[in-house]
């Protein structure tokens, strides 16, 4: 009765059960056993299982001493996931009977059970009970289970039980397949993802021991090679992947906390894991932690983690996942040793960057330091830069040896930290700057330049005294700024636009910026002394200032300029004289203009000489769509230059269409050139309507043509 | 004289008159949207951006509902009445700006390394004139942030583009209308075998 108590309390699985059994049966003596008989029991019950129907036969065996027996069960109720069995059949050829110390044995055995009477499943076993410690051994050495065979070996004993289950060369799918299906039948807290598992094969070897007082200890390894899987999104998904999972975990109590130690090696193949994405073939990856969870439900506890991921990233630290239907990372602190650039970038940055200014850097260069995530995302960080280089490849930004410290909390009561940034050089669209520092001092909502920031631009620098951003948290951070433009060549901008090499420099006070919905204007004006008047740009606003479809405004003033100078430049043809123009609306979508309205005319107080040359009338009146043949016929062609009253211009564009007007309407038309004196040149201009980027092709062109040309048929041709 | 007042309103070239003076007006402000120059423009541009030209097999067939004849009626004789003086006040799809031609152009550009995705059913066409990842499992695991940011970029590009139609037009209420336009025609006008979504949402290969 002692045995019969213990397998009840020991009932693990069905041939523990039916070994159990026929040992209580072959508690008589021996000499009974020896000439056969037959037990019917109506049925059995036991903590989570149960048995109907069981008949046992105890056959005369061969005259060694041994006998043989067979157990038949009607129907087995054991627990989930092996549910009830029908019809279960065990035989054992040899069964040994010795004394009570030795136990009794049975060596070939061979059950045969069948869940539905079309699908028999048998297999062979070999087993031994010792009544005087309760030890029973079991071996089932091709135990079939959801399609794979298995080799499970059990020990029960008074203080506890092991249990191993091993598999090798397994197809990855058919694991998988049982696995969720044993998963959705337990209907634990854990949740299966759905994944198809197109190849591969596994391995694993799983041994549990259950110790006295309840607590479980597991210990397993799982390899998985040349793995290609996917989830139904695809969000999901690997190819090749060679995985290898050692774990071990304890169970203080079935079903409640779990805490583990486990080391994840990837290092064949590749892996998505939206947006992230693993080149495991170049960059292997270890992944080393220790931790809890409740398996009733509640977060993942990862106590620690040590993260090699070669050539990408290491790091370490602690973390809190919450588990669901989108598991999240809840807290997490992340101290990272090294993290290389570019791997960094495109493993695990570049996917979360779509979309974005910073989606398309080439990247190099190291960074160290610390993380801290939470419900939010970044909490707090403090990063050291070392020699980070970043260009983008549409050309919109890029910094060169990027080096110091970027720090940031966001705690509410988190003490103001100081961040310094030192680089060689860069590039704002066409506009390259030079080495500078910045030392900022922030706080949760408040960032502040801590000293004067110059960077260098071409031979001047942009200065910036006062940056302070506060309302970070909110959509539309305030602003306070006060800049200058120490004075920069012209020659140096206009050349790198392409353009002829002016004289002069531009500088200025940029006294405000602000910044809303994604755009950002700019107080104050730039100023150039440029041809002996001045050139100055105010109201200038970005908007998406690295967005696709960047659109600026500014206005324009030009005061008093000396034409002689500008035509001297320009080789567009010598004219004398002063202009004065404004670009009135001017806006460039991608630094393009595509509306303004620009005048460019003499200032009505000018009394300097007023003088222009057949050549810069003649392109003028190429300009105008008007013919210039008159200049070169019968006496004109004698003269060179000739006087004017004023002269202007003045353009409306919208989309591609350009207004022209000129210094006062005509007749028919507008003049361009009022002429004075004799000869008297009129330049009118008839067309009203001019196709914008034709119009500056032909400027373009009539600027190209630097070799000045002596020939009167090649200046007037027509 | 009451009767008499009557009896010249009944006058079918009162009504007429009266017909014409309001259509005239309703003509001024150009409410009615153009759906089939919107169609035809739709047609060049998207060719111009697959670089198609027009060549391929299309589906001619618009999917307008025919215009009702009262409307064409009305643009008919708002037409004879308004020839010259509104003439510019009518919107023109195929009017070019800076703005058009910048976005086309990078929409051009972008398209030949988008069309494996649209072969293979990787990326299909919404019912919103944009594009959309239909089946990552079609593109290579390393190709798959390149292609989601092919497809961000290259959207932003056609919501640009139907707000600059629109703009140009002086109606930029119609960015709806326009899209749809587009949305409608991209579908028409799809290879063999590309993916796109019908009204219900639902994919469907063509």
């Amino acid at each position: 009765m002692g045995a019969l108590r213990r397998c009840r309390s020991g009932g693990l699985a069905i041939c523990a059960s039916l070994i159990c059994l026929v040992s209580v049966a072959l508690q008589p003596p021996a000499a009974l056993a020896a000439a056969g008989f037959t037990v019917a029991v109506d049925a059995v019950t036991g903590a989570g299982w149960s048995a109907d129907g069981i008949e046992l036969r105890i056959l005369p065996g061969d005259g060694s001493g041994d006998i043989a027996a067979s157990v038949r069960v009607e129907r087995l109720r054991l627990p989930e996931p092996v549910g009830e069995l029908r019809d279960v059949t065990l035989r054992c050829d040899t069964v040994a009977i010795a004394t009570a110390e030795a136990g009794y044995r049975c060596e070939r055995g061979r059950a045969v059970a069948q869940r539905s009477p079309l699908d028999p499943e048998a297999f062979s076993l070999a087993a031994s009970y010792r009544p005087a410690d309760g030890r029973l051994i079991l071996e089932l050495p091709d135990l079939p289970w959801q399609g794979m065979t298995l080799r499970v070996s059990a020990q029960l004993a008074d203080d506890g039980w092991t249990a191993a289950v091993e598999g090798a060369d397994l197809d990855a799918a058919t694991v998988y397949g049982a696995l969720a299906a044993t998963a959705s039948m337990t209907s634990t807290a854990t949740t299966v993802p759905e994944l198809e598992i197109a190849a591969g094969t596994a391995g694993f070897r799983l041994r549990a021991r259950g110790e006295d007082g309840g607590a479980i200890r597991i210990d397993s390894r799982i390899t998985l090679r040349d793995l290609s899987l996917a989830n139904t999104s695809g969000s999901l998904a690997a190819e090749g992947l060679d995985v290898t999972l050692e774990a071990q975990a304890r169970m203080p109590e079935p079903g409640g906390r779990l805490d583990y130690t486990a080391t994840l090696t990837a290092d064949a193949g590749e892996a998505y894991v939206e947006p992230a994405y693993f080149n495991l073939s170049a960059s292997p990856l270890t992944l080393a932690s220790t931790g809890g969870l409740d398996l009733a439900g509640g977060p993942v506890r990862i106590d620690s983690f040590l993260l090699d991921h070669r050539d990408v990233l290491a790091a370490s630290g602690e973390a809190v996942l919450r588990r669901g239907e989108e598991p999240a990372v809840a807290r997490a602190d992340v101290e990272i040793a090294d993290a290389v650039f570019p791997g960094v970038y495109t493993t695990y940055l570049q996917g979360f960057l779509t979309g974005t200014p910073l989606a398309k850097l080439e990247t190099r260069g190291r960074v160290s330091g610390r993380v801290r995530l939470d419900d939010g995302g970044v909490a707090a960080l403090d990063l050291a830069l070392d020699d980070l280089h970043a260009d983008d490849a549409d050309g919109r930004l890029a910094i060169y040896g990027a080096r110091g410290r970027i720090a940031w909390d966001v705690a509410p009561d988190a003490a103001p930290v100081s961040s310094r940034l030192v680089w060689d050089g860069g590039f704002v669209y066409d506009a390259g700057f030079g080495a500078g520092t910045a030392a900022f001092s922030s706080t949760p909502d408040r960032i502040t330049l801590q000293e004067t920031l110059r960077l260098p631009v071409l031979d001047g620098a942009l200065v910036v005294e006062t940056f302070a951003a506060s309302g970070l948290s909110g959509d539309e951070p305030a602003v306070e700024f006060d800049a200058r433009l120490e004075p920069v060549s012209l020659a140096g901008i206009t050349t790198a636009l392409g353009w002829p090499a002016l004289p002069g420099k531009l500088s200025g006070e940029l006294p405000l910026l602000s910044v809303s919905e994604g755009a950002v204007t700019l107080g104050g004006s730039l100023v150039a002394r440029v041809f002996d008047g001045t050139a100055r740009i105010s109201e200038l606003r970005i908007e998406q200032p690295f967005g696709a479809n960047r659109r600026t405004s500014a206005e324009v003033a030009l005061d008093n300029l000396d034409l002689a100078l500008v035509t001297d430049v320009f080789t567009f043809g010598r004219i004398t004289g002063r202009l004065d123009g404004a670009i009135r609306g001017l806006e460039m979508l991608q630094g393009r203009p595509v509306a303004f309205d620009a005048r460019f005319y003499t200032p009505a107080d000018d009394d300097s000489p007023h003088r222009i040359s057949r050549r810069a009338l003649s392109n003028i009146s190429e300009i105008a769509g008007s013919g210039t043949a008159a200049l070169s016929a019968g006496f004109l062609g004698l003269f060179e230059e000739f006087r004017y009253d004023s002269l202007g211009i003045r353009c409306v564009l919208e989309g591609d269409i350009c207004s022209m007007s000129g210094v006062q309407p005509a007749q028919q038309g507008y003049y361009l050139v009022k002429g004075s004196g004799l000869p008297r040149i009129d330049v009118i201009g008839h067309s009203r309507q001019v196709n914008w980027p034709r119009l500056v092709a032909q400027i373009t062109e009539a600027l190209k043509s630097r070799e000045v040309s002596t020939s009167p048929q090649s200046e007037e041709r027509r | 004289m009451i009767r008499a007042k009557t009896r010249a309103m009944t006058h079918p070239a009162a009504w007429l008159l009266l017909s014409a003076l309001v259509l005239a007006a309703c003509v001024t402000i150009n409410v009615y949207f153009p759906a089939a120059e919107a169609e035809r423009a739709a047609d060049r541009i998207i060719d111009e951006v697959r670089g198609t030209g027009g060549t391929e097999e299309q589906d001619t067939t618009s999917r307008l509902p025919p215009q009702a004849l009262p409307a064409r009626f009305a643009a008919a004789v708002a037409d004879f009445l308004v020839p010259a003086a509104h003439a510019q006040d009518r919107p023109d799809f195929d009017a070019s700006s800076p703005a058009k031609r910048a976005l086309e152009q990078s929409l051009k550009q972008r398209f030949p390394q988008l069309k494996p995705y649209y072969d293979s059913g990787a990326i299909g066409l919404t019912a919103r004139g944009t594009i959309e990842i239909r089946d990552r499992s079609l593109i290579p695991l390393n190709e798959r942030n390149r292609v989601r940011q092919l497809v961000s970029e290259q959207n932003a590009d056609w919501e640009a583009l139907y707000r600059e139609i629109a703009r140009i037009n002086g109606h930029p209420e119609w960015e709806d209308e326009i899209r749809q336009v587009f949305a409608d025609r991209w579908i028409a006008k799809a290879e063999s075998g590309w993916y796109y979504r019908d009204a219900g949402g639902q994919w469907r290969q063509k």
